[in-house]
């Protein structure tokens, strides 16, 4: 069967494809971002319990997971409405194929969300009951990952989509595709690596070196072990999407390249124990990762759909409520926040 | 048609959506209210500066923080998960038309969690005052997200003149966009109290607790109010299809409001309870137990709100399936399955049939429906329509359930739906419809003696067929009953009609009847109304009766004549054939009843079937009205004649007069056939006098659509607007009361001379005196089916069950089964040869 026939017709958009895309890849980073801290932090204060090393630390970041998973799945809804809005016709297939993951994944976040509560809430008065929650916390929040991986690649592939017609029933999975595990394990393992520059910038803050050498070593190691499985991941691509950030594309290659040095030159801010510049390498490092994820998408999908011949019907006021709303909300977030530092206790950061 | 469909079974028919959405409104409409609560309960608090209050507000708001926030916001994530999963051809479509709608909801959600957590986390430490202004830019933010969301979900009930101008303001300030804010914030209002209690009912302090406790039934109790009105509000806004869906049409709404009342009432009673002091032991799990009539109250308004919406998902835009409107014809033409994507069968064969069947019940019908599972389940329906049931159904379905969209598709894949629905899930397959083997038996025709007889004694029932509709122990339109008129006339040159000083009997064969018969009032002849069964004791059908009638000389006991007569009743009446339930008999069993019963029950907001269970069997007369027998029903409604006809002409259209024999013992092999006269023979079926089935409902629809000064009967404007009538122009069918108007002899038998048969249908007779079994001919001597025969058994009727049984008093007088006096045959009552067309033109022939 042609899979090209399978492919939903897309509807109008209300703005050029280019706004939207910006818009995604933007709000995607800062999702990425909060995803790493949150489950870093989780990764970080588990073995700090596992160890008994960093207990403190453990409570530390145990305190601030919640409010960190609270602003990952908001920056979350961002980028998935506007990944509809491009490559709905897709995503709402693969979300199709594999329904009944897919929508487990909205239990799994709520108990690792709780998990991370209860985690915080005993961390003293049940030290058992609450470094099983953080386990269980961590297993679900993991799993969520790996659904996400499942459907953002599962979209891509069209060819794999006529499983369908042997199992209509939604419990597909997107295992046969090389570029699965090396994409989830490039996107996991960056968790602890930046969790880890925020737990040396914590201990840089609350003057404790020995949290600066722990989170530098977390960070340091793991993103050494990301350079291979960034690698691997670039590898598994279908070869004319590898090509394309192989030379055959400058602006891919460029983009990927910009990427690479930073989070390279992040690394190396990091062995030299300079937690600060490290963090801002590694922010720029993501945000083109993000960009090149989206050039990964652009380029496996080119055969069978580009955004840019998505009809436009121009709406510009609505755009306008959006723009004025994002900075007055900004404004007042700021103010907001500017209001609880105004006296919020030295000790703890926001949270 | 353009995306995969999630085979889901028993848990279909929107089973996800209902589960996660409502418990995410529940929450969402907490997370709005409750901030207001938060805010107003720490100024109340402060000022009273207790710090026994402001610990409290602190512990609510880790409360409401956990609610909102984590089960709240994650549920909320849920349901665009859920949607998109089982429609995404409409979440396509509203994320498209407002995407910016949903950015700005998503800053207001952003800037809300923060406001959230800097309350939480900045209680303690924080100024009161910038507190405290946090708290209102929570509940601000909180607002303004249902505030948003407010738009998107009321444009999928009222999407308004969005459909013309396909502009996102027209969508978003849609018709019912106020009045749903209003009563949301009132519902968001009352869940705060709901939950209010939650923490109230356990603070330890005695004082502080009452105070907490009576705000919280405050909270509860006094948006309620506002609710109400909103409610009434938001019902007077949607567009007439909506309001009449929620008003009228639909008996699932019905059920939701009463729900949202129980709810409502139960959460206000559950207030004041609360409210009254009593130990916590007891108050704590009382208050959980009010706090889920919130979700009762949630749940069932937005059952009202998705019901109201059927059957759309975005009203006259999207159906309920996905499938866009505007796309059913030529879908139909070139066939669903080759049409819609993600097919997994492409066309209808004979091997694939159920398989096929099974993949568009998928497609057309699983977002609504389950099989077996709690949601809407469709297996007790399919229990009871058989597959031509079925078949005839799904090609009206829309019509005759407005909550229902079309089917899609072309007749085989129409079939094989209807095969799966019918022999898969209703494990039934239908019978073929067996022929009937009917022996004709000789009939004794009594002797007569044109020399010396001096009485001609003739008799004839006043229809040429009486049905009886009846099932048992589940309703009755019309019982048993007929009526048998004699006439007896003295021969001689001037006949002379007797009336006086003579006794009329009758006795029906088999001992079924007998009795007196007494003069007709206003006619100079005898009449008998009795009961018959058209069974014999042996449960078989016998549809023609004989009956023999005895004049005498009431001083001497003499015969002055004796004639015979067949009395035709049938209950061959074949609901079963699409109705189920069917034992063979060929009349309506009481199971074929019952689902009869259940289908007005589900479209008219009956309770027949209970009331049928009750012991106390349904007369439809007491509500319909029957010309025929002169019930009057209720008055506002159809007659049963206009209400069968013009509900069944959307299910049999585009037939002939085999439409006709579904439900009328006509079928030309079953176990009546009572089209057998004259009219029959020469190659005319019903349909050439009464018009095809939609011609024939109309010209009766219109009939009531005149009714209370051209308002009409409940129903009939609508059927009229649904029905496409057969071959003619809608506007040139005449109307038609029933019973009481009949085809006019005298319009295709202009001057009784030769005739048109194209004349037959919509000239109805004018005066009830004109329809054949009442008219007189010229000299008011005889009425016409005394020398015709009664109608659709016209002389020289050939009947199914013996050829003379029909034609006896022919034979008997005039040895010849014609009409009497047919072919000069004058002296039968005159003795002599006449030559004058005395009773009408044309009675002699040249």
């Amino acid at each position: 069967m042609d899979p090209v026939r399978l492919i939903p017709a897309a509807e109008a958009i209300p703005s050029p494809w280019g706004w939207f895309e910006a818009l995604l890849v933007l709000t995607f980073a800062l999702h990425i971002l909060f995803m790493n801290l949150t489950v870093g932090s989780a990764v970080i204060a588990f073995f700090g319990r596992l160890t008994g090393k960093h207990t403190d630390l453990a409570h530390e970041l145990g305190h601030r997971t919640p409010t960190l998973l609270a602003l990952t799945i908001n920056f979350g809804v961002a980028p998935l409405l506007f990944v509809q809005v491009l490559y709905g016709q897709f995503l709402y297939t693969s979300s199709v194929l594999m329904a009944g993951w897919w929508l487990s994944a909205i239990a799994a976040v709520i108990i690792g969300y709780y998990g991370l509560y209860v985690h915080d809430a005993k961390f003293h008065s049940a030290p058992g009951v609450s470094r099983l929650a953080l386990a269980v916390s961590l297993c679900f929040l993991l799993y969520t990952g790996f659904l996400l991986a499942n459907n953002m690649t599962l979209m891509l592939r069209p060819e794999a989509w006529t499983a369908y017609m042997d199992n209509p029933r939604g419990s597909l999975l997107n295992l046969s595709d090389p570029t699965l595990w090396p994409r989830y394990t490039h996107v996991l393992l960056a968790a602890p690596a930046v969790a880890g520059l925020y737990v040396a910038i914590l201990g840089q803050k609350k003057r404790r070196p020995d949290w600066v050498d722990l989170g530098l070593a977390w960070f340091t190691r793991i993103t050494m072990v990301q350079i291979l499985v960034g690698g691997w991941l670039l590898m598994a691509l279908p070869r004319p999407v590898m090509l394309a950030f192989m030379g055959q594309s400058p602006l891919a290659t460029g983009l990927l390249g910009a990427g690479v040095l930073l989070g390279l030159a992040g690394l190396m801010a990091g062995v030299q124990k300079k937690p600060a510049l490290a963090a801002v390498l590694t922010v720029g490092s993501v945000l083109f990762m993000a960009v090149t994820r989206s050039q990964v998408r652009l380029f496996t999908l080119a055969p069978y759909f580009t955004p840019a011949s998505l009809p436009v019907k121009n709406e510009i006021t609505p755009l306008l409520m959006f723009v004025v709303s994002l900075v007055l909300g900004l404004a007042v977030i700021a103010y907001m926040l500017k209001l609880y530092f105004k006296t919020a206790p030295k000790a703890a950061g926001k949270g | 048609m353009e995306y995969p469909i999630w085979h889901l079974g028993s848990l279909a028919g929107g089973f996800w959506i209902a589960l996660i959405g409502t418990f995410h409104v529940f929450l969402a409409h907490f997370a709005v209210g409750g901030g207001l609560y938060l805010v107003l309960s720490e100024i109340y608090a402060r000022r009273l500066n207790s710090p026994v209050l402001i610990a409290h507000v602190k512990k609510h708001t880790r409360f409401f923080l956990l609610i909102t926030m984590v089960a709240g916001g994650v549920t909320g994530v849920g349901i665009w998960f859920t949607i998109g999963l089982l429609s995404p051809q409409a979440t396509s479509t509203l994320i498209k038309v407002f995407v910016y709608g949903f950015a700005t909801e998503w800053v207001f959600f952003l800037a809300e969690i923060i406001a959230l957590i800097i309350y939480y986390y900045g209680f303690d430490h924080m100024d009161p005052a910038d507190h405290i202004r946090i708290g209102w830019f929570y509940f601000l933010f909180a607002f303004l997200s249902l505030f948003m969301i407010n738009g998107i979900i009321g444009f999928m009930l009222t999407p308004g003149q969005w459909l013309a101008t396909r502009s996102f303001w027209d969508g978003f300030m849609n018709p019912s966009f106020w009045p749903q804010l209003v009563l949301r914030t009132g519902i968001c209002l009352s869940m705060a109290g709901l939950f209010g209690f939650v923490t109230a009912t356990r603070i330890s302090d005695e004082l502080s607790r009452e105070r907490m406790v009576r705000m919280a039934a405050a909270w509860t109790i006094l948006p309620l109010i506002v609710c109400i009105g909103a409610g009434w509000w938001y019902i007077k806004a949607l567009p007439l299809p909506q309001y009449e869906m929620v008003m009228l049409r639909s008996a699932r709404i019905s059920g939701f409001v009463k729900y949202f009342e129980i709810f409502a009432g139960a959460a206000a009673l559950g207030a004041l309870v609360l409210a009254v002091k009593t130990p916590s032991r007891i108050r704590f799990p009382l208050a959980l137990l009010v706090l889920l009539t919130g979700w009762g109250i949630i749940g069932s308004f937005e059952f009202v709100r998705e019901a109201a919406r059927k059957p759309f998902l975005i009203y006259d835009h999207t159906y309920s399936n996905g499938i866009r409107v505007g796309t059913e014809e030529t879908t139909s033409a070139q066939g669903y399955l080759a049409t819609a994507k993600w097919a997994r069968i492409r066309e209808v064969t004979a091997e694939n049939k159920l398989a096929a069947g099974a993949e568009l019940y998928q497609h057309q019908c699983s977002s609504c429906h389950s099989l077996g599972g709690p949601m809407n389940n469709i297996k007790p329906w399919t229990a009871t329509l058989t597959q031509r049931g079925m078949v005839a159904l799904i090609g009206a379905i829309s019509k005759v359930n407005p909550a229902m969209p079309p089917f899609v598709g072309n007749q085989a894949e129409k079939e094989a739906l209807a095969s799966y629905l019918a022999e898969v899930l209703g494990g039934h397959k239908d019978e073929a419809q067996a022929a009937v083997v009917l022996t004709g038996q000789d009939t004794e025709i009594p002797a007569f003696n044109p020399a010396k007889d001096e009485y001609v004694l003739l008799a004839w029932p006043d229809l040429g067929m009486h049905m009886v509709v009846e099932s048992q122990g589940a309703f009755s339109l019309r019982p048993p009953q007929l009526e048998l008129n004699a006439q007896l006339i003295k021969r001689g040159d001037g006949p002379s009609k007797i009336t006086d000083n003579v006794n009329l009997t009758y006795a029906v064969e088999g001992g079924a009847a007998s009795g007196n018969m007494n003069p007709r009032e206003g006619r100079d002849w005898f009449l008998a109304q009795l009961s018959l069964s058209p069974r014999n004791p042996g449960d078989t059908l016998n549809p023609y009766p004989l009956a023999t009638i005895e004049a005498r000389d009431k001083t001497t006991g003499d015969i002055l004549g004796r004639t015979r007569v067949a009395l035709p009743v049938s209950d061959e009446v074949a609901c079963a054939n699409c109705h189920g339930g069917g034992d063979r008999k060929g009349n309506i069993s009481g199971e074929t009843g019952m689902n009869i019963l259940r289908i007005h029950d589900r479209l008219n907001r009956t309770q027949l079937t209970n009331q049928a269970k009750g012991g106390k069997p349904v007369q439809c007369t007491s509500c319909h009205s029957d010309p025929l027998t002169g019930k009057e029903g209720r008055g506002d409604l159809l007659s049963v004649s206009a209400a069968l006809h013009g509900f069944h002409a959307n299910t049999l259209k585009g037939q002939g007069a085999e439409a006709c024999a579904r439900c009328h013992p006509s079928r030309p092999d079953g176990g009546t056939r009572f089209q057998r006269d004259l009219h029959a023979q020469a190659g005319l079926d019903c349909v050439s006098c009464h018009g095809a089935l939609e011609d024939h409902a109309l010209a009766l629809l219109k009939r009531e659509a005149e009714a209370f000064d051209g308002k009409g009967k409940r129903g009939a404007k609508r059927l009229i607007s649904q029905i496409t009538p057969q071959g003619m122009d809608k506007k040139a069918i005449t109307p038609r009361t029933a019973w009481v108007q009949t085809p006019d002899c005298l319009a295709c038998h202009k001057d009784f001379g030769a005739p048109d048969p194209t004349q037959a249908f919509g000239n109805w007779t004018k005066k009830p005196d004109d329809r054949f079994r009442y008219r007189m001919d010229e000299m008011g001597a005889l009425s016409c089916p005394s020398c015709h025969g009664p109608q659709h058994a016209l002389y020289p009727s050939i009947n199914p069950y013996g050829k003379d049984r029909d034609v006896i008093q022919p034979l008997q007088y005039q040895k010849l089964a014609r009409p009497l006096g047919a072919r000069g045959n004058c002296a039968m009552c005159h003795k002599v040869k006449k030559d004058i067309d005395a009773h009408h033109p044309n009675t002699i022939k040249k």
